[in-house]
């Protein structure tokens, strides 16, 4: 500042004072992380909590993906899920009464699950689909990410990893107390998975996960921005189908049909020396699980047109072709996820897709049969 | 004094072309979407727009998305960069200043004239925009059951009339404060320079570099901060239910910004050297 009468320079009391405001204003957001954080309590405790269930809560989540996939023809909405931002909102007041939101800047994509059947409301389609049915293998969703959600499948996943106690963060106003679980399979890529939760309710607050290749930097996380331990109440979790909006309704069997009509052989009953996992009776046509825990993989038919298009997409993204007896295929990559596809071959399109080390997926197209039964 | 301001602002011929044009951009949509009735493929597109054939109540929605990330900021911009350096460019601020008027007294005035500004341009492209899709669009699907119903929420659950003017009250009064912090840094740029060019380009600066800031990751630690990250929040006033969160947090942080840059704006205009 430059006096009125031309003096030297210094600061008037006024700017000192609008200094100061500012200061404190930018200072109240920081300031909650000086509030107290969760305790360090036993790992095996926390876990075992994790494991048991939480209490019914509505609260609103972030999830974070930095998987950097190449774009795959028709899911795009999947992948967007792991190399993007998803804002959902929760209300979920058991297993079989929820509700999860994802928030866009422009609509939402609600969907409810009411006694063993599922509503989907899309505002940008104005409709509300009923999906009757489930399938033992889906693609991954928004309710996937909820923190409880996510941090349940993950543990249940690792149930005989060890874990260690982190130290506790705060998060959506909680003291937060951590566990970490370390996968000991030498082949998945899943380097850690971090969970805090909330001390006396249990609830699942936040949920790191990072690979291998730099086991410092998550790579998947999603975290409440705020939470309440209220149950939500009955007209919340009621679907509702505003008038001119449209209405029809799916069998989650339909999967099944689609898939039956691209002719794949069965799964082989072994790939990449692991074992596959039985999906029980409803079974889908040429899908197969193989590994445990975290270090399993899965393998999808897929037309060939589909199947092209990801191996074109993939060398753009910086794929790696991979030497097949028949066809060709390409392997991408991420810090967690490893995706090979194989084309080239009529009826013949697979998808490869888990947390497992390059190595084994290229192992299991190699032995894929090219097509017919093996 | 304020009531001289206010007269002044309604006198000029800008700021009455400033509001006619912020409403014939959405009237323009109106009548291009009524007549092809191609609306943009759902996520696409301005907020709203894929839904406002189907009932014209919500084209006011429509509307303020359209005109919120670049035409509004512009005409505040205009408006409020005009404010202190209009004066200084003319001639007037000295005797102005001459009159026994304290300048705190002053710069209140003209906030006050720039936040009657943002809101009335805000209501207008409200009102405007009702007028037109209702003629345009319709009341919706109840129309033909016996009058005029609700919107549909952005979660399906149908908006009653009363919940439609409370939430589009809100909007309004959201969007005014947004408009209203980016008339507070545009009144401070106005005490900085004689120029009301040069106070303009300056808001418009902010709002670029903030818009480019805000899908950037690495500059996740500042996003909160930045002026035109809560532009949107008011979409959430649409959600059943409400999600208040985003809206709580626009609310500090673009009530921050007035405070802040009407206090950098008295602490310069205070001790200023008026020379014209």
């Amino acid at each position: 500042m430059v006096g009125a009468m031309g003096g030297p320079p210094r600061f008037s009391r006024r700017w000192v004072l609008v200094a100061a405001g500012s200061a404190a204003l930018l200072g109240a957001g920081p300031a909650g992380g000086l509030l107290p954080v969760g305790a360090d309590l036993p790992a095996e405790d926390l876990r075992a909590r994790v494991l048991a269930g939480h209490p019914p809560f509505t609260g609103l989540a972030r999830s974070t993906g930095r998987l950097g996939l190449p774009e795959i023809p028709q899911l795009q909405s999947t992948t967007a899920l792991l190399t993007g931002t998803t804002t959902i909102r929760s209300y979920r007041a058991g297993p079989d009464r929820w509700r999860v939101d994802e928030l866009t800047p422009a609509g939402e994509r609600d969907t409810y699950h009411r006694d063993g059947v599922e509503y989907v409301w899309d505002f940008g389609a104005n409709q509300l689909t009923t999906v009757s049915g489930s399938t033992p293998v889906r693609l991954p969703r928004p309710a996937d990410l909820d923190p409880p959600e996510l941090a349940r499948r993950l543990v249940g996943l690792t149930r005989s990893d060890p874990v260690s106690t982190i130290p506790g963060r705060r998060v959506a106003g909680i003291g937060a107390s951590g566990f970490r679980v370390t996968p000991g399979d030498p082949d998945t890529t899943v380097a850690r998975i971090d969970v805090w939760l909330d001390p006396d309710s249990g609830l699942p607050l936040r949920v790191e996960v990072a690979g291998r290749t730099d086991p410092g930097l998550p790579v998947l996380f999603t975290e409440f921005q705020e939470v309440s331990l209220t149950a939500p109440d009955d007209r919340t979790l009621t679907p509702a189908l505003p008038p001119g909006a449209g209405s029809v309704t799916a069998d989650a069997a339909d999967l099944a049909g689609a898939l039956r009509q691209l002719d794949a052989p069965d799964p082989p009953a072994r790939l990449a020396g692991r074992d596959l996992v039985p999906l029980g009776d409803a079974t889908l046509p040429g899908v197969g699980l193989y590994g445990s825990g975290v270090a399993g993989f899965a393998l999808v038919p897929a037309s060939r047109g589909i199947a092209d298009r990801v191996i074109e997409g993939a060398a753009i993204a910086g794929g790696v072709a991979v030497e097949v007896p028949v066809g060709r295929a390409v392997r991408v990559s991420s810090p967690l996820i490893t995706v090979v596809a194989r084309g080239g071959i009529r009826r013949g399109g697979r998808l490869l897709v888990g947390t497992v080390a390059p190595a084994v997926l290229e192992q299991a197209v190699r032995e894929l049969p090219a097509r017919g039964r093996p | 004094m304020i009531g001289v301001e206010l007269r002044l602002m309604l006198r000029r011929r800008r700021v009455w072309l400033c509001w006619i044009l912020l409403c014939a951009l959405p009237t323009l949509v109106a009548i291009l979407l009524a007549a092809t009735r191609l609306t943009p493929p759902p996520g696409s597109g301005g907020a709203f727009l894929s839904a406002v054939v189907t009932n014209g109540q919500i084209f006011p929605a429509a509307a303020l998305a359209l005109v919120l990330p670049v035409f509004l900021p512009i005409t505040v911009a205009i408006v409020s960069g005009e404010a202190i350096a209009g004066e200084a460019t003319a001639g007037t601020l000295r005797y102005l200043l001459v009159r026994p008027v304290g300048r705190l007294r002053l710069l209140t005035a003209k906030l006050i004239s720039v936040a009657v500004y943002v809101l009335l341009a805000v209501l207008l492209v409200t009102v405007v925009s009702y007028v037109v899709g209702v003629l345009a669009f319709g009341f919706g699907p109840d129309a033909s059951l016996g009058g005029g119903g609700g919107i549909p929420s952005l979660s399906g659950a149908t908006l009653t009339p009363v919940d439609v003017v409370v939430r589009t009250g809100v909007t309004v009064g959201y969007l005014a404060l947004c408009m209203l912090a980016l008339g507070a840094i545009g009144l401070f740029f106005s005490t900085l320079t004689d120029s009301p060019l040069a106070a303009t380009l300056g808001v418009l600066a902010v709002v670029v570099a903030s818009a480019a800031l805000t899908p950037l990751d690495a500059a996740s630690a500042i996003q909160p901060y930045l002026p035109t990250t809560h532009w949107l929040a008011w979409i959430d006033l649409y959600r059943d239910p409400i999600l208040w969160d985003s809206v709580h947090r626009g609310l500090l942080v673009e009530g921050g910004y007035v405070v802040v840059a009407f206090g950098a704006a008295w602490a310069n205009f205070a001790t200023k050297d008026v020379t014209s």
